[in-house]
């Protein structure tokens, strides 16, 4: 395996923990009230894949000083590391850091005692931070319209992560709340997210109008993952449709059913993620 | 979630908006020295890349065809340029590729080759 390939999977895998953390934390804050018998398990959920997400997103500055030399010894390359703690990726790592840390410590003792306001806002906060850290680097950070794409990639990042986030939360709600008390989450959980997932298409194609100027792109990997993004994300919408106006208001005969459809959303988001991983590693919209 | 609580939630949600605004090109290979897909006749002095960003040279090596391993460049260490050059070791004629990778302004680690032969004078 050569860095670029371990570095890229490295990266997809602590995407996935830092937005499944965020998520949690953004889940707990919005419905705990409703969701007392699952809090427990939510909040360690969270905090157990901070801290997931914590150790990978260490492993990725020795991964890019790597990638940098072209083999695995580069990683011990004490001047390669240090540029690659000095880039805008090495900033990004450091919030990312600095972000899962307080979710990681705010969930768990939101854990303990679940009443304190807190604990809550630092997970609440850490959650923010870690979601939107990507946005220090990348194409968008050095582009002439960062004050543009920044807000708009950042709306994108908070509301995949209050999306991603949500599913795991969701899922454990119907294995162990009463159908009641998990309709009353589904439902709240669908009118937010019925006005919230749209802004993140909404944001993808208002950073995709600055960022490709030319159809070539689309004939390009950049291009074309930003065509797989889209298609599995019009999929996504698609099963969210089914979960909001089919499975939900039938939810006593279709909870099997709302499970396994909320762990084929969870897993093509997943998706999605490892998809930006290679996006944010290895292309731009240029070539 | 309390009044109080709600704020603090808000106020932090505006703290990751806000955050993108803290920081400061992509940069892709324009021109080479020699050229991709050249032959020349005499050997090179130097190696010169042309990026349309500020790059910062990481690595670069060097294979001749037949020869199973690269030859590593040393480079000095160098701050970031749109232009990269880079003293080259005595080169006998027959087929290369020179390979490098470089660090752009927005992080993003970029890989490349280019070939050149030089041919028997």
């Amino acid at each position: 395996m050569n860095p670029d390939a371990l570095a890229i999977a490295v990266r997809a895998l602590a995407l996935i923990c830092l937005y499944q953390a965020a998520g949690a934390a953004f889940f707990v804050a919005l419905f705990k009230r409703h969701s007392p018998l699952v809090l427990e398990r939510v909040c360690r959920l969270g905090a157990l894949t901070a801290v997931i997400g914590i150790v990978l997103v260490l492993l990725l500055p020795p991964l890019d000083a790597a990638r940098m030399a072209g083999d695995f010894a580069g990683a011990r390359d004490a001047a390669l590391l240090r540029l690659a703690l000095r880039s805008s990726r090495g900033d990004a790592h450091g919030w990312q850091l600095a972000g899962l840390t307080l979710v990681a410590v705010g969930l768990w003792f939101h854990r303990a005692n679940g009443v304190a306001v807190w604990t809550l806002s630092i997970a609440v906060t850490g959650a923010a931070l870690a979601a939107v850290a990507l946005t220090l680097t990348g194409h968008t950070s050095v582009n002439p319209m960062r004050a543009w794409l920044a807000p708009l990639l950042a709306v994108h990042l908070l509301v995949a992560a209050f999306w991603f986030g949500a599913l795991w939360p969701l899922w454990l709600m119907l294995r162990h709340e009463t159908a009641a008390a998990a309709e009353v989450v589904l439902r709240r959980f669908s009118r937010i997210a019925i006005w919230l997932v749209p802004c993140i298409a909404l944001a993808g194609l208002g950073m995709g109008f600055v960022l490709i100027d030319s159809w070539d792109t689309f004939k390009r990997p950049y291009g074309l993952i930003l065509i797989a993004k889209a298609a599995v994300f019009a999929l996504l919408l698609v099963l969210a449709a089914l979960n909001r106006w089919r499975l939900t208001p039938a939810l006593g005969a279709a909870r099997n059913a709302l499970r396994r459809s909320i762990i084929t959303e969870y897993l093509l988001i997943a998706g999605v993620l490892a998809m930006t991983a290679a996006l944010t590693s290895l292309y731009s919209p240029e070539h | 979630m309390k009044p109080h609580g709600v704020k603090l939630g808000f106020a932090a949600l505006c703290a990751g908006l806000l955050l993108p605004l803290l920081a400061g090109a992509h940069a892709h290979l324009q021109a080479a020295q020699p050229a991709d897909g050249s032959v020349i006749t005499a050997a090179p002095d130097k190696f010169l890349l042309s990026f349309s960003e500020a790059a910062q040279l990481t690595s670069l090596s060097l294979l001749k065809a037949g020869v199973p391993e690269p030859q590593k460049i040393d480079a000095p260490p160098a701050a970031a340029s749109t232009q990269i050059s880079i003293a080259a070791p005595p080169l006998k004629p027959g087929s290369y590729e020179l390979r490098y990778r470089v660090l752009s302004a927005d992080g993003h680690i970029i890989s490349g080759s280019i070939h050149f032969t030089i041919a028997n004078p």
